[in-house]
């Protein structure tokens, strides 16, 4: 498999939303202001110097020797899914906005799933199936969203609109890498990384709508 | 089974040597698309159609995917027959098991004690079926199963009989097909090939599945994606064909002097209609488009009040939107299209060829003639019909009712996608 900066890149934001994010947020109920400057500062880094946290984390488990014994791809995938940051979560209460964050978890969950289900043929049929019906019902939910958005100067809509696109693009990347995976089974790696673009692109979306929405 | 040495004797000579003769390919992994022709062994052979046989190699038996699906690969086997009421939960990976079965149906004469060449047959497999004939000159079909209803097959070596079994039928019930090979190579052979057939059928539809939910909002350009479940989708989306197809049919079949260039005219124009009501799925609520519809069947189609349409449709849009207007101006029907350009620019909307706001990624409007009505981009030898400017705004209407259609289904967020059948 070819490592590429992209891929160091979303590593890197991967690593903000699932490892930096939950530490934050534990922080931030001992010392909130110290959390937010940390977050900001983080933040601030890593978009004037992409991959920045990456190469941080990576670092770290080189001195301490774990680096080789690690799937980057794959651990950041399983904590993809599982891990549920401040960062992340709308706090609308209406019934569109609940829906859409529960949807945006589901689909992360399941798509965490699967370097334990990929070996497993029967099971990674079902599990590509689980994620086709979520990418489905995610979408819904993000047009309902859209809807009831109001139309401003500020283009929050057409923002929304932007990043549902850029989710359909990877969505269908996902599914040409799927495809790929049938005819040979040792890019199990490509079906990771994919993965990942796709749990980093439902990031994005649920940040658009907390940044617009709320 | 077949402990008494005189029937292992009768198994092997059942075999004749040659036993089949195929027409042999090489389809390995290092030459997975040379195809050898394999001369026929002996004069016996000769007799024989030629089998559409592979050289495949242990212990995968790959074979080039083309194969399976435009063709079909054949094996010499002995076919015994199938047993019936074989029940849905028989794990076929259980030797004892499966042994038991075929001893019963033995013992009850459903399957015969022991298989002579008046058995051979054809095993003809493709990622649609499983065939098996007799293996003579009218080739007799024995058994027909397709691939969907498979549930397993397994390979029992029993002493010197290599058994096939086949796992089929419905969920309430199901079947054992019973075969014999020539041997572990040939039975392991199948095993691998109708296991490649499994992978072919069940990995591409569960993909397909997935491009299914995705499609919708490619084609819409990554406009509102239709509410509702896989079934709605899938109906959609051939309501969206059926619309292309009528449409292409309605536009091409008035007379035009540029003939050549008609067809791409058409489908052109109707990529922008379809276009031109995507985007209006993205800027205009459910209510809304409603509305919109409402307002082509009452205003403009059944009252022909065109100057009132025209104004609702600038009140329903108000002052944020109301550029859109102006990308309707391609589809507006040569007999309004000089009203409408009027109104355009008595209420401030840019025309069609300075607006900056149009995008599309299937269609070029910069290159349609400045003052051509879809009227006319469907038959230059027809501009006053007032027929085809009606067909014009039956097929806008189509689009707007379906676009309407399309974001007003209930979803069933507890909707199950279609599960495989396995």
């Amino acid at each position: 498999m070819v490592y590429t900066m992209g891929d160091r890149n979303l590593y890197s934001k991967l690593m903000v939303d699932v490892v930096i994010g939950p530490t934050l947020d534990k922080l931030e109920k001992k010392d909130i202001s110290a959390a937010q400057t940390l977050r900001r500062a983080i933040t601030k880094a890593e978009s004037t110097i992409p991959g920045l946290t990456y190469d941080l984390v990576r670092g770290l488990l080189k001195k301490g020797e774990v680096s080789d014994r690690l799937d980057m791809c794959e651990t950041l995938l399983r904590l993809g899914g599982t891990t549920d940051a401040e960062e992340l979560r709308i706090p609308r209460t209406e019934p569109s906005f609940k829906t859409l964050y529960k949807c945006a978890c589901d689909l992360k969950l399941i798509l965490s799933r699967i370097p334990d289900q990929i070996y497993d043929r029967k099971q990674f049929l079902e599990t590509i199936k689980d994620i086709a019906s979520s990418i489905k019902i995610l979408l819904d939910a993000v047009n309902r969203v859209i809807a009831e958005m109001p139309q401003t100067e500020s283009g929050s809509r057409q923002i929304l609109e932007e990043r549902k696109k850029e989710f359909v693009r990877y969505s269908k990347k996902f599914s040409n890498t799927l495809k790929e995976y049938f005819r040979d089974t040792n890019q199990n790696q490509n079906v990771f990384l994919s993965a990942n673009f796709l749990i980093y692109q439902t990031n994005l979306i649920l940040k658009t709508v907390k940044q617009e929405c709320c | 089974m077949d402990d008494d040495p005189r029937n292992k004797k009768k198994v092997k000579e059942g075999f004749p040597k040659p036993f089949f003769s195929p027409k042999s390919r090489n389809d390995n992994h290092s030459s997975r698309n040379s195809r050898h022709e394999a001369t026929p062994l002996a004069m016996y052979e000769k007799r024989q159609r030629v089998l559409n046989n592979f050289e495949l190699q242990p212990p995968e038996y790959l074979i080039n995917s083309q194969y399976l699906i435009e063709e079909h690969v054949e094996k010499a086997v002995r076919y015994a027959g199938e047993i019936d009421g074989v029940s849905p939960h028989i794990d076929i990976t259980n030797r004892t098991d499966v042994l038991r079965i075929i001893d019963k149906g033995k013992k009850q004469e459903v399957i015969p004690a022991q298989v002579s060449p008046e058995n051979n047959a054809v095993l003809s497999l493709s990622v649609f079926n499983i065939k098996i004939s007799k293996y003579n000159a009218s080739e007799d079909l024995l058994l027909r199963i397709p691939m969907h209803e498979i549930a397993a097959i397994c390979y029992i070596k029993d002493d010197q009989q290599h058994t096939l079994a086949i796992k089929f039928g419905t969920p309430e019930s199901c079947k054992l097909a019973v075969l014999y090979c020539e041997s572990k190579t040939a039975a392991e052979e199948i095993c691998a090939l109708v296991g490649q057939c499994f992978h072919l059928v069940y990995m591409e539809a569960t993909v397909d599945l997935l491009e299914r939910q995705i499609r919708p909002l490619e084609l819409g350009g990554g406009g509102s994606t239709p509410t509702g479940t896989v079934s709605t989708i899938v109906n959609n989306t051939r309501q969206a064909n059926k619309h292309s197809f009528e449409t292409e049919s309605r536009f091409s079949r008035v007379p035009s002097d540029s003939g050549s260039n008609r067809n791409s005219d058409s489908v052109t124009g109707d990529e922008l209609l379809k276009d031109y009501m995507t985007k209006l799925t993205t800027k205009l609520n459910a209510e809304e488009l409603r509305k919109f519809a409402q307002h082509l069947q009452e205003d403009w189609q059944r009252d022909n009040r065109f100057d009132e349409f025209c104004d609702k449709v600038l009140v329903l849009l108000g002052p944020d939107r109301k550029q859109l207007l102006s990308e309707m101006l391609p589809f507006i029907p040569v007999d309004n299209y000089q009203h409408f350009e009027e109104f355009l620019r008595r209420n401030d909307i840019l025309l069609l060829e300075n607006s900056s706001t149009l995008s599309s990624s299937r269609t070029n409007l910069r290159s349609y003639p400045t003052r051509r009505s879809l009227g006319e981009v469907s038959t230059t030898s027809s501009v006053s019909n007032n027929a085809t400017s009606g067909e014009a705004l039956d097929h806008l209407l189509d689009l707007a009712n379906a676009q309407y259609n399309s974001v007003d289904v209930d979803i069933d967020p507890t909707h199950d996608v279609p599960s495989e059948d396995y």
